[in-house]
């Protein structure tokens, strides 16, 4: 048994290291086209990065508005959602609007927030907010309406008020989902902000953060190798959210097990 | 006197002023469950009606036309674009490129899936890939994509490609895995080799799974859509936003944003029907990621 | 009933099955030693309480798990895997979800070497003979998620007979119904079986695994009794009540006897089963 444990093993990491020799040995064996992004060069450019600050500078100002946004999003999501849950009639005379209002994607909404709010922060954060609100809105509303009716009746005959069961029954009962709704929503503002950045910076110059030195660095410098710089972080930056937020999960919300 | 729904009107007193429910057998099964069947669309219309009329009165109070114009004037300008053929021709660039990334996407993330969910081999070398690459959100490949393949028709295929390929090849793994087991077993003591349990069980089963790849496949794919024509394409719903907003023709912006929003809609619902009708014995939600 | 000195067709010999989970590095031994004879035609049962080995035996029988040590053969050969010549019916009904009554009951004939060399019109002639067997006649374009659970069960039983295994194994196949739909569904099984209609040497082998007692001496010849710790083939009951048997057979004092019988020899182990 140990012996096919370790050869998947085997398989699991061999795969990407062949995967990133191949990458660089193919990038080596292209006629020079200046700064052809192989792993090698894509690490210097990244120490490069680094050290001159400008990455985790553009990375600040990226991770601070997700999280105004985030907040934001909650504020508003939170309650309606629970609302929405808890009351039928608010939920079917609302949810027209919400299935229509959530398939437009945040950055369809950009140039509006800078007719609205400039190139500053607060588009960048409206955005967000905006791209956040609806899972977080759709999983409260299902976590709620998910608690199962008999622990509520069960809460109900042992004489609890309505404003106790809702605390202590249909909160903790529509946490987990809630939680589910909170990654979804991490996911999808880290997504908008760089969007944001990206067709902001792309359009009108100053928007800062990692979105837009992306997008200059393609514009101005063509050197891919920063530009894949961006990508990477951008990618190790959502991954590593999920995780902690799936950390926090298990953590929090044992009972809940997928 | 009691006013039943319908409109019909009974005598029938006070033993039946309890259940409000209760129709006078006289409208027939079909009108029946056509009033139920157009119950959800006059919901949808009469809150979209309040939305409207909130909206009209939030206008007139701004009066500003660039800051926030009238639904009215969004209608009218809607359906200026739509005569000058305008919107129908961003907006058919659009559907065309999401249509043909979606199915590339597709052809492509399907047979992988179903190898990385039935071959350990393939899902061990095949997955960490994968895994490592998904965080990088199809908007964060756009200005590399965009050195690559320059303004124009591929950059934004390839993005929706992208974004479209995960769903798809997560849901079908996760549709080969949740294969109910005890159904390659019938089939094994019924004598069939392996080759007709894929094609006959494992298959079919893994359908639904699919399909739900396909719609949150979709919804991703909207929205790669939108970014990618925004910054790298020369035409479509996506250019058209960040054209009219960059003239400050707001209200024509808003007409765009709108045909969108009824795009996606409309798709996720044509693939939720499509996921009823060839799935009856499968609803449900997938694989969130 | 097997005549004197008939060979057995299936026989079970000191078989044993040990499992390896490996997510917790643990050994299980799901059966210690199994000793078995089944012969030609009849309806043998295995009783036994909870954790005693039964299914996984079956499953052994059947070919879906191989033994660790010991040996099962059928017909002379040793089994080693699963064939169309031991069909198995199971407890959730393993109804295809997405093909229809008709095309459920077809399936073992259409895709399976049994339906070899079949014509279209002898397939379908077979469908529908065994569709009205069990009566489901009136039903056939319907899919598995419309039917009761009485529905469905019948239409699995439809789908083992009709492609003509030569032995049926049956892993607690009534056990997902309501308790009234049981009864009318074990006779039923009698009744499917031929156990009017055909004499008994034409009648089809069954091996029927089942925790009721009472289920297992209505419906058998003979039945065997499995114990756990360690989880073993203890003794083989012979049932003589006679056939064809109806539902007046729950009230003979033979019936009483017998089911006594056999609940006494299981009867501490099922009580330190549960309340361990």
């Amino acid at each position: 048994m140990n012996r096919v444990r370790s050869a998947r093993l085997l398989r699991n990491i061999a795969s990407p290291i062949a995967f990133l020799v191949i990458w660089q040995l193919w990038g080596a064996a292209q006629p020079q086209r200046g700064g052809y992004p192989v792993p090698e060069r894509v690490l210097l450019a990244a120490q490069e990065l680094i050290r001159t600050g400008d990455l985790p500078i553009a990375f600040l100002v990226s991770i601070q508005r997700v999280a105004a946004g985030f907040l934001l999003a909650c504020l508003i999501a939170v309650p309606l959602g629970l609302l929405m849950g808890y009351f039928r009639l608010v939920e079917r005379n609302l949810d027209p609007l919400v299935q229509t209002f959530r398939s437009v994607a945040p950055i369809a909404l950009v140039p509006l927030a800078i007719i609205w709010f400039g190139t500053g922060n607060i588009s960048a954060i409206f955005i967000v907010a905006y791209g956040a609100v609806w899972p977080l809105l759709i999983n409260t509303i299902h976590g709620v309406k998910g608690v199962d009716i008999k622990l509520v009746r069960a809460a109900q005959t042992m004489g609890l008020s309505r404003g106790q069961i809702l605390r202590t029954v249909i909160l903790p009962g529509a946490l987990p989902s809630m939680f589910v709704g909170v990654r979804l929503a991490m996911g999808v503002a880290w997504g908008a902000i760089v969007a944001a950045e990206l067709a902001v910076g792309a359009k009108s110059g100053s928007s800062g953060g990692l979105g837009q030195m992306m997008f200059l660095f393609y514009a101005y410098s063509v050197e891919m190798n920063n530009i894949v710089v961006c990508m990477i972080t951008v990618g190790l930056v959502a991954f590593v959210i999920d995780r902690s937020l799936r950390a926090l999960q298990a953590l929090l919300m044992p009972w809940a097990t997928r | 006197m009691i006013i039943f729904e319908g409109g019909t009107v009974s005598n029938m007193g006070n033993n039946c002023a309890n259940s409000s429910s209760v129709l006078v057998p006289g409208p027939s099964q079909a009108t029946e469950s056509l009033w139920l069947a157009i119950q959800p669309a006059i919901r949808y219309a009469r809150g979209m009606l309040a939305l409207m009329v909130v909206w009209h009165l939030l206008s007139l109070k701004v009066d500003n036309a660039v800051l926030l114009p009238s639904p009215l004037m969004v209608a009218s300008d809607w359906w200026s674009l739509l005569l000058s053929g305008k919107l129908l021709g961003h907006f058919l660039s659009s559907v065309w490129r999401a249509v043909v990334a979606f199915l590339l996407a597709g052809a492509v993330a399907i047979p992988l899936g179903l190898l990385m969910g039935l071959s350990r081999i393939a899902e061990d070398v095949c997955d960490p890939i994968v895994e490592l690459v998904r965080p990088i959100s199809g908007i964060a490949w756009i200005p590399l994509a965009l050195y690559i393949f320059g303004i124009g028709n591929a950059l934004p295929i390839f993005i929706i490609f992208y974004v479209a390929f995960f769903p798809f090849v997560l849901n079908t793994i996760a549709g080969v895995r949740s294969v109910d087991p005890i159904l390659v077993r019938a089939a094994k003591v019924m004598g069939l080799r392996r080759f007709e349990i894929i094609r006959q069980v494992i298959l079919p089963s893994t359908l639904p799974s699919v399909l739900t790849g396909a719609r949150l496949g979709a919804s991703g794919a909207w929205m790669a859509l939108i970014a990618a024509e925004f910054v790298g394409a020369p035409s479509g719903l996506g250019f058209a936003i960040q054209w009219y907003g960059g003239l400050l023709r707001t209200s024509d912006m808003l007409a765009m944003i709108a045909t969108i929003a009824l795009l996606g809609y409309g798709t996720d619902v044509a693939l939720r029907g499509l996921h009823r009708r060839l799935t009856p014995w499968a609803a449900g939600l997938g694989v969130a990621q | 009933m097997q005549g004197a000195g008939e060979s057995p067709i299936i026989r079970v010999e000191n078989v044993q099955k040990i499992f390896y989970v490996a997510r917790t590095r643990q050994t299980v031994q799901a059966v210690e030693s199994a000793d078995l004879q089944i012969y030609r035609g009849e309806f043998l049962s295995i009783v036994g309480p909870s954790g005693c080995g039964k299914s996984t035996l079956l499953n052994m029988i059947a070919g879906l798990e191989q033994p660790t040590a010991g040996r099962i053969t059928m017909e002379g050969k040793p089994v080693l895997g699963p064939s169309a010549d031991r069909g198995m019916c199971f407890q959730e009904y393993a109804l295809f979800p997405w093909k229809t009554v008709w095309e459920n009951v077809a399936f073992g004939l259409r895709y399976g070497p049994k339906g070899a060399g079949c014509s279209k019109q002898a397939l379908n002639d077979t469908v529908r003979c065994f569709i009205d067997l069990v009566s489901l006649t009136g039903s056939e374009s319907k899919y598995p998620h419309e039917l009761s659970g009485g529905m469905r069960q019948r239409c699995a039983l439809a789908r083992l007979f009709a492609y003509d295994p030569t032995v049926l194994l049956m892993d607690e196949p009534l056990a997902a119904v309501d308790a009234q739909t049981r009864i009318v569904l074990q006779e039923e099984l009698l009744r499917i079986w031929g156990q009017e209609a055909l004499p008994a040497n034409q009648r089809k082998t069954v091996v029927y695994v089942t925790h009721a007692i009472e289920e297992a001496v209505f419906l058998s010849d003979r039945v065997a009794i499995m114990s756990s710790q360690p989880a073993h083939t203890r003794e083989v009951v012979v049932i003589d009540l006679p056939r064809p048997r109806t539902a007046a057979v729950r009230g003979e004092p033979r019936f009483r006897a017998l089911t006594d019988q056999i609940w006494g020899l299981i009867r501490d182990e099922a009580y330190r089963a549960t309340l361990r």
